[in-house]
């Protein structure tokens, strides 16, 4: 645990979701502290992003809730919304601003505005190697340099949970992922960030995480990425790799 | 030759899905469905629009059985009409959408596959674009029969044959013109080719009017191969050899064209494509059919799969297109630069002046002013761009002119003649088309859906999104009913300036020439602005409702609307319904000067209000609870 404070607290309360046709979420319950880095792995159509959407008001469960601190989280509670941001795969980004404008946008609408930020910003720029494109809008940017645009932006607001989808396949060079992980780290360990990522490579997930999500059957499996695998190494294989029924 | 998907494969794979996982399969089956039922559902929506845009201006077709003489004439005219309705639909059918080949583009399959496949793709959507154009156009002639007493022989089996040439020639050739003109803007070509093929019609009729040698109105059907499909449906109607010439020039055609098509669809970049959800289990289910197709693919050419993509292939056939982008590849890209000094590479660590610099940058965009909506200023480039107002007047000012000589130019010929009812029907086309679309009516939901989709997960309050929808909206309005006012407050002097220079000059006018004959006249000015105007308005009104059922009834999202927004959703839907009607009987009719019509008209500005209410219930709804995956 780090020197932090405050312990943020999120709490997925029996979360169901369908779609026409089929159930994406099963009663899932999972509760994340502040200072851990949660990588959510599981089949494509699993329901990853679809939860990672409910998380952010995007979408909304069937039934269940999502709690900060014990308040619930509904699209309308902006003071709830404002302590946590969402990085869609493919961030969708106004084509006519430029990255510092992205940026700035986003601490304004988080409220994010502390002094000195600007500096941080900058060098936030810096290190992604988009400072080159100020001044350029983003509809000329790659995918890539898209990510970087819309992860400067979150790494400068510092909510309290970030949620990103696919950080490791969005098409970010090296550099962009090692600026990713750095910062991400630090948000945890120094800050007491809730970090929730999806990811496809297990791998780089046991690697780079507190703890795994599993997302089987529409159901989510929590193992602590040392005491659970080591313990049973193969237990993330059986779960990933399960048939559906 | 085997088709590029075999579908007996196909059916197998199918079935392995099925009998391994019948939850995907299940599921796969349902969002096909829900997608089906969807489109079919626009299709007829955008139809019923189309259908009656070019048929309610008094379609010459139901006056065939007035004098077998002018068959050609009518039918040539009929053609006209239709090739612009044509061309209409053939945008929306292969305009919004397009094939989507990419995937076989990197594919291990030769050029000639992809041409059937793709051609294969233009013969369903044809028929089933021909099937929802007949689905109308029996009604719409039966309708006709109905509503008025006009002489429509129904029964006469050569006229019905000769319409319905017309009606499918028409819609396949534009349907299949269409995607050649992929460099211009679709919208362009819409605007710009109906309202030129009608002045050359009117250049033609003022210039027999003065040479008298010259080929008759019925040239469409007798003389010309503008319209081949026009002799064809001469051939039909009244019988004789079978002119080959436009047989052939048809078929030569269609063959171009379908070349063309190929260029085209091949071209389309998926950003034009609809965001796509991956993570469902239908995409899950195509995954693996594809999957496996393309191992079926790999063993059947004996290839490895480090071997998948043979670009030769590719370039078989005198593809230059590829062999251009592939040149294109190989260029090294330069890095975007806008700032003069920022670093040159990406890699290039930057200096601290300009560190410096891009924390001054950021702060200035802190501290800019929110707009008035209670916005950051950055968030207002969410707005769509609008037209500027000197360019709005400017277009209100020619089409106001137009408008004035269209109304001026009947009056030259005799009264109750053919060629002055041509001219008429052709000018009535020709203002409905200049007046549709520079302003973009039926899609509306073009303009919101992307920004709702941007604004979803930004903590915005709703309250503040809506008002800054609303504003534009007003915006939008203003410029509508400028473009409108502007287009009436030029034709009505330039009106009176005809009749004056007439009274000056002495010249012979069969119609009417004293100014109040005029206003009174069967084809009085205000009459026809008033008619225009209330079609316009129902168009428009035609494609907010559509746009409202489209998110309410076709997703489910009823439920969302408060009590009072859906009994508003259908009182404003029955209003609609009725002013279409009424409208529709009286153009049918061809009674312009019959009064009823009027009654139609306070309907509509209420009906917008309601449906403007709707919208922005549905707005706060989901901006509030509601699911912004639609």
């Amino acid at each position: 645990m780090g020197p932090y404070l405050f312990v943020m607290l999120l709490w997925l309360n029996s979360i169901n979701k369908s779609y026409p046709g089929s159930r994406v979420l099963q009663d899932v319950t999972a509760e994340f502290e502040g200072g851990c880095i949660v990588a959510l792995l599981g089949a494509n159509g699993a329901g990853k992003t679809t939860l990672l959407r409910c998380l952010s008001t995007l979408s909304t469960p069937d039934s269940g809730d999502v709690r900060m601190d014990g308040e619930i989280l509904t699209r309308g509670r902006l003071d709830l919304r404002r302590r946590l941001m969402f990085l869609p795969d493919f961030p969708d980004l106004f084509a006519d601003t430029d990255p510092l404008e992205v940026i700035a946008m986003h601490l304004r609408l988080w409220q994010a505005e502390r002094p000195g930020v600007e500096h941080r910003v900058a060098d936030l720029a810096d290190r992604l190697q988009i400072a080159s494109l100020c001044g350029v809008p983003v509809s000329n940017f790659s995918r890539g340099q898209r990510y970087k645009t819309a992860f400067a932006a979150m790494a400068s607001v510092d909510p309290e949970v970030w949620m990103l989808d696919e950080p490791f396949a969005s098409g970010m060079d090296p550099q962009g992922i090692g600026v990713f992980r750095e910062e991400a780290a630090a948000a945890a360990r120094e800050r007491g960030r809730i970090i929730l990522y999806s990811t496809q490579m297990v791998e780089l997930a046991c690697g780079f995480a507190d703890k795994i999500a599993v997302i089987s059957r529409g159901q989510l499996t929590v193992l602590d990425a040392e005491a659970d695998l080591q313990r049973d190494p193969r237990k993330l294989e059986q779960l990933l790799t399960a048939r559906r029924r | 030759m085997k088709e590029l998907y075999d579908q007996k494969l196909v059916r197998k794979l199918a079935a392995a899905v099925r009998e391994h996982s019948p939850d995907d399969w299940l599921a796969s089956r349902s969002m096909r469905r829900a997608l089906l039922w969807q489109k079919a559902v626009q299709c007829l929506l955008i139809f019923c629009g189309l259908w009656m845009l070019t048929l309610f201006p008094n379609l010459p077709v139901i006056e065939l059985g007035k004098a077998k003489t002018e068959l050609p004439g009518a039918y040539g005219l009929s053609a006209l009409l239709l090739v612009s309705g044509g061309l209409l639909l053939g945008f929306v059918l292969v305009g919004p959408k397009t094939f989507e080949v990419t995937p076989l583009i990197h594919m291990p399959a030769s050029l000639r596959k992809i041409y059937l496949h793709v051609l294969d793709r233009v013969r369903k959507e044809t028929r089933e674009g021909l099937g929802l154009v007949l689905l109308f156009g029996v009604p719409l002639a039966l309708t006709a029969r109905l509503a008025g007493e006009v002489p429509f022989s129904i029964t006469d089996a050569a006229q019905l044959a000769g319409v319905g040439v017309v009606l499918v020639g028409s819609c396949l050739a534009w349907l299949l013109l269409v995607p050649l003109f992929t460099r211009v803007p679709r919208l362009g070509m819409v605007a710009v080719l109906p309202p030129a093929a009608s002045v050359a019609v009117l250049v033609w009729l003022l210039a027999r009017t003065k040479f008298p040698s010259l080929p008759s109105p019925a040239f469409l059907g007798e003389a010309l191969m503008f319209l081949p499909q026009a002799k064809l449906c001469e051939w039909f109607g009244q019988g004789g050899p079978m002119p080959l010439d436009a047989f052939f020039y048809c078929a030569a055609m269609l063959v171009f064209v379908l070349l063309a098509l190929m260029h085209h669809v091949r071209d389309q970049q998926p950003e034009d494509l609809p965001e796509m959800t991956l993570d469902t289990p239908a995409a899950t289910a195509e995954a693996m059919l594809a999957m496996h197709l393309r191992e079926w693919r790999m063993h059947s050419k004996g290839m490895p799969s480090s071997h998948a993509i043979a670009p030769e292939e590719w370039l078989e056939e005198g593809d230059y297109l590829l062999k251009e982008e592939a040149g294109q590849d190989e260029e090294e890209e330069e890095p975007l630069q806008a700032c003069e000094d920022a670093p040159q590479e990406h890699a290039t660590l930057v200096t601290p002046e300009f560190r410096q610099r891009m924390a001054a940058m950021v702060r200035g965009h802190l501290e800019e002013k929110w707009s008035p909506e209670g916005l950051p200023s950055q968030l207002a480039s969410w707005e769509p761009p609008l037209p500027e107002w000197s360019r709005v007047l400017r277009l209100a000012a020619l089409v106001g002119a137009l408008l004035s000589v269209v109304f001026e130019l009947p009056g030259y010929f005799e009264t109750g003649g053919s060629v002055r009812h041509h001219i008429e029907n052709i000018g009535l086309v020709l203002v409905i088309l200049t007046l549709f679309f520079p302003i973009g009516w039926w899609q509306p939901d073009a303009v919101w859906l992307p920004v709702m989709r941007r604004l979803g997960w930004l903590p915005v309050e709703s309250q503040d999104t809506v008002s800054a929808f609303l504003r534009w909206d007003l915006r939008v309005l203003r410029r509508r009913f400028g473009y409108y006012a502007g287009a009436i407050l030029t034709a009505v002097p330039v009106c009176f300036l005809f009749i004056l220079i007439r009274s000056v000059a002495g010249i012979s006018y069969s119609g009417a020439v004293t100014p109040g004959r005029f206003i009174t006249g069967e084809y009085s000015l205000p009459n026809g602005i008033m008619i225009l105007l209330g079609m316009l308005l129902g168009f428009r009104l035609f494609g907010i409702v559509a746009f409202a059922f489209k998110w309410t009834c076709l997703f489910g999202k009823v439920r969302l609307l408060p009590v009072v927004g859906q009994i508003l959703l259908i009182i404003s839907s029955v209003a609609l319904i009725i002013t279409a009607c009424i409208c529709f009987c009286v153009g049918v009719a061809a009674d312009w000067a019959n009064p009823i019509w009027l009654v139609a008209l306070p309907a509509f500005p209420a009906s917008e209000l309601c449906v403007r209410w709707l919208l922005r219930s549905l707005v706060t709804v989901y901006r509030t609870s509601g699911d912004w995956k639609i």
